[in-house]
C-alpha cells in the first residue's frame, strides 16, 4: 500500500493557508465594501455628512433685514455678505446656542421670531469687516483681461476725475457698501432696455454703398441715434462731458438683451458734488461745485426751508431744483406726456 | 348615509385619499432633500435620480476669486492648495501668450501681468475638478480609496486613502492635491454635503457674475440642460479622452 500522507499533508497546509488568508482578508477589507462597486459604501455617508460652512444670504436675512433689503434691490445683490464679512457658521451657531440657552423657542421650520432675535447682544461674535479699497478692487480693478463690458476702475484716474487729493481713501468714504450706486428702483424692477438685434430694425432701405466687411459698418448703436433730441439738448449743459451710461447704467444680461438702471438719487449726485476733506478745496480752480449738504439747506429761502425735512428725505432731492443742469424739464415733459422717447431710426 | 361606526362619506373618502397621496409625494420629496438623515441602505438607490454636471461662462468670469474663497472656507481648503482656481490668459499682440494664477486667484488679479505690451486678448478661466467619467485618477487607485459615485461625482474615501498620491500623478488637469492635515488626497467634491441638501456649492453661491452653473443632467427641467442647449460649450483636454461632466462656455483654443 502507498504512503499518502505527503499529499495528505499539503492539502492540510493548503486549507490552513486559505483560512488563515481567508480570516486576514475579513480583517484588512473595510465594511460594505464591494457592494455598489470598488469602493467602500459607507464612505457616501460620511462626505453626505459633512458640516456646512458657507451661509447665505438667507441666513444674514432674518436678523438683519434692514441691511439685506438695501443690498438686496442694489446692483450688488450677487455680491454674498460672507465675501466681505468672512465666514457666517460660528456666528450663527454662537447665537443659536445663546437663544438655546436663553430657553428661546423656535418655530416648526428652525427659525427663531424677531422678538427672540432682538435679545441677542450685538457684540456677540463679531463679524470683521473688509471694506478696504483692495476688496472692491478684487472686482473693479482694471485688468486687460476682464470682460469690457464690466465696470473697471483705474483708481488714480478716478480720483483725478473727482478732485481727490488724498490717494489713500477707501471707497467707502464715499460709496456704501451695501449700495455702492445709490439706484432709483430695485435692480428687479430695471427696465429691459430694447437692445437692436435683426438689421431691419434699422435697416428698411437698401444701403447706399456696399458694406463688404463688418467692421466698416458705420456705427449705429448710439443712445443718440434714437433719442435724438435729449442727447442733443443735454450736450448743451454742464454735464455734457458725460456719457450717458454713467448715470443711466447699462447691464448686459446676455448677449441680446439688457438693462439699464437709472440714477438720479440724491446720493448719486453726492458720489462727486459732495464737500470732503479729501477733495481739492481750492476754489479758484474751475471744475467741481462741492456742497456741504447742511449749509445748503440753511441758505434755501424761507418758502424752501419749511419743506426742508421733505427735502433731506427725497430720493431725487438734486434734481428737484437742479434738472435743467442735465436736461431741459420742458423737452423730457412733453417727450413723457407723447410716449416717445426713441424715434425710429431709418437708414 | 350617516357617520355610524366606521363608515365615512364618499367626499371624506376622497378627500382622505388626496391628502395621503400628497402627503406621500411632499413626504417623498424631503426625504430626498435631506439625504444625510437617509439610512445607508437606501441611499445608492435614491443616487441613481441625479448625474450632476457643472458649467463654467468663462465669457462672463471677471476674475475676482470669490469662488476660490468660497471653496476655502467650505471645504477647510489650506493654504496654498486650490479646489478651484482661477487661470488669467494674456495675448500681446505678437501672439505670445501668458499664462498665471498668482494664489489661484484667492486674492484676485492686482494688475496686467505684462506691463509696456499691447494685450490684444485676455480672459479669465476658472478651473475645477471635471468629474470624468472615464477617470485617470480612480483607475490607478491601489487601494479602492477613490471612485466614482453612483450619481456620477468623483470622490476620495478619506478614512482608506493611505496618501500615495499616485492620483495626484494622472489627473490630467492638476486638480488633485495631498493634503497635509488629513495626509489623504483630497479634491473638488461638487461640494456633495451642500447639492444633496438643496443648497448650491460654495462657489455657485458665491459667483457675483453667474459664471457658474452646476445641475443634475437627469432632470429635464434642470437650468444647466436650458444652458448646454443654449450655448455652444467645449470641454478641457479632449484628446485625454477622460468624458469631463465639466462644460465650458467660450473656451479659447490657448486653454490648456
Amino acid at each position: 500500500m502507498k504512503n499518502y500522507s505527503h499529499i495528505k499533508r499539503i492539502f492540510a497546509l493548503l486549507i490552513v493557508v486559505g483560512i488563515v488568508g481567508f480570516a486576514i482578508r475579513q480583517l484588512l477589507v473595510p465594511d460594505t465594501f464591494g457592494t455598489l462597486g470598488h469602493y467602500r459604501t459607507a464612505s457616501l455617508k460620511d462626505i453626505l455628512n459633512l458640516e456646512q460652512i458657507y451661509q447665505s444670504q438667507v441666513a444674514c436675512a432674518p436678523c438683519h433685514e434692514d441691511i439685506y433689503n438695501i443690498h438686496e434691490k442694489d446692483v450688488h445683490y450677487s455680491v454674498q455678505c460672507e465675501d466681505c464679512h468672512g465666514q457666517g457658521n460660528i456666528h450663527i451657531a454662537e447665537i443659536v446656542k445663546f437663544l438655546k440657552q436663553n430657553n428661546q423657542k423656535a418655530t416648526t421650520s428652525g427659525k427663531y421670531p424677531k422678538e427672540a432675535l432682538k435679545t441677542v447682544p450685538t457684540t456677540l461674535v463679531k463679524m470683521p469687516k473688509e471694506y478696504t479699497l483692495e476688496g472692491c478692487l478684487y472686482c473693479h480693478s482694471k485688468l486687460d483681461s476682464r470682460p469690457r463690458g464690466f465696470v473697471q476702475i483705474d483708481p488714480k484716474e478716478h480720483f483725478k476725475t473727482l478732485h481727490v487729493t488724498d490717494g489713500s481713501i477707501r471707497c467707502v468714504e464715499c460709496h456704501s457698501p451695501h449700495e455702492p450706486l445709490y439706484l432709483l428702483d430695485p435692480v428687479s424692477e430695471a427696465r429691459i432696455h430694447p437692445t437692436i438685434y435683426e438689421c431691419d430694425g434699422c435697416h428698411k432701405k437698401p444701403p447706399e454703398k456696399s458694406y463688404k466687411e463688418v467692421k466698416n459698418h458705420p456705427v449705429i448703436f448710439e443712445c443718440e441715434d434714437c433719442h435724438t433730441a435729449i442727447v442733443q439738448d443735454f450736450k448743451k449743459r454742464e454735464h455734457a462731458f458725460m456719457r450717458c451710461t454713467q448715470c443711466h447704467l447699462y447691464h448686459p444680461e446676455n448677449e441680446t438683451s439688457g438693462r439699464i438702471y437709472k440714477n438720479g438719487n440724491k446720493q448719486f449726485c453726492l458720489l462727486c458734488h459732495e464737500k470732503k476733506p479729501f477733495k481739492d478745496q481750492r476754489k479758484d480752480r474751475h471744475g467741481l461745485p462741492q456742497i456741504d449738504v447742511a449749509k445748503h439747506l440753511e441758505k434755501m429761502p424761507g418758502i424752501m426751508r419749511k419743506d426742508a425735512q421733505f427735502i433731506q428725505n427725497s430720493k431725487t432731492a438734486c434734481l428737484e431744483c437742479h434738472y435743467n443742469f442735465i436736461h431741459d424739464s420742458n423737452l423730457i415733459k412733453t417727450l413723457r406726456e407723447q410716449k416717445q422717447w426713441a424715434k425710429k431710426v431709418i437708414l | 348615509m350617516g357617520k355610524k361606526g366606521n363608515s365615512i362619506t364618499r367626499g371624506e373618502f376622497v378627500r382622505m385619499a388626496l391628502f395621503s397621496a400628497a402627503g406621500v409625494c411632499v413626504g417623498s420629496m424631503i426625504a430626498r432633500g435631506n439625504l444625510k438623515d437617509q439610512p445607508l441602505e437606501r441611499i445608492p438607490q435614491i443616487l441613481t435620480h441625479f448625474d450632476w454636471a457643472f458649467i463654467v461662462d468663462t465669457t462672463r468670469c471677471i476674475g475676482c476669486g470669490a469662488c476660490v474663497r468660497a471653496c476655502a472656507i467650505e471645504n477647510k481648503v489650506p493654504d496654498g492648495y486650490y479646489r478651484t482656481w482661477i487661470e488669467r490668459y494674456e495675448i500681446d499682440n505678437n501672439e505670445n501668450i501668458y499664462v498665471d494664477s498668482p494664489e489661484g486667484g484667492k486674492r484676485s488679479f492686482k494688475q496686467n501681468r505684462v506691463q509696456n505690451r499691447e494685450i490684444v486678448k485676455g480672459f479669465f478661466v476658472p478651473k475645477l475638478c471635471n468629474h470624468c467619467r472615464n477617470s485617470a485618477c480612480t483607475q490607478v487607485c491601489p487601494v479602492g480609496a477613490t471612485y466614482h459615485s453612483p450619481d456620477g461625482v468623483v470622490l476620495v474615501d478619506r478614512k482608506h486613502c493611505m496618501g500615495c498620491g499616485y492620483c495626484v500623478q494622472a489627473c490630467p488637469y492638476g486638480c488633485r492635491y495631498i493634503s497635509y492635515d488629513l495626509g489623504t488626497a483630497d479634491k473638488c467634491t461638487f461640494c456633495y454635503h451642500r447639492i444633496h441638501r438643496s443648497l448650491a456649492t460654495a462657489c455657485v453661491q458665491a459667483c457675483p457674475r453667474k459664471a457658474r452653473v452646476y445641475g443634475n443632467l437627469k432632470d429635464p427641467n434642470d437650468s444647466i440642460l436650458a444652458v448646454l442647449h443654449e450655448r455652444r460649450y467645449s470641454i478641457l483636454k479632449p484628446e485625454m479622452a477622460t468624458n469631463p461632466k465639466c462644460y465650458y462656455i467660450g473656451l479659447d483654443l490657448e486653454v490648456i
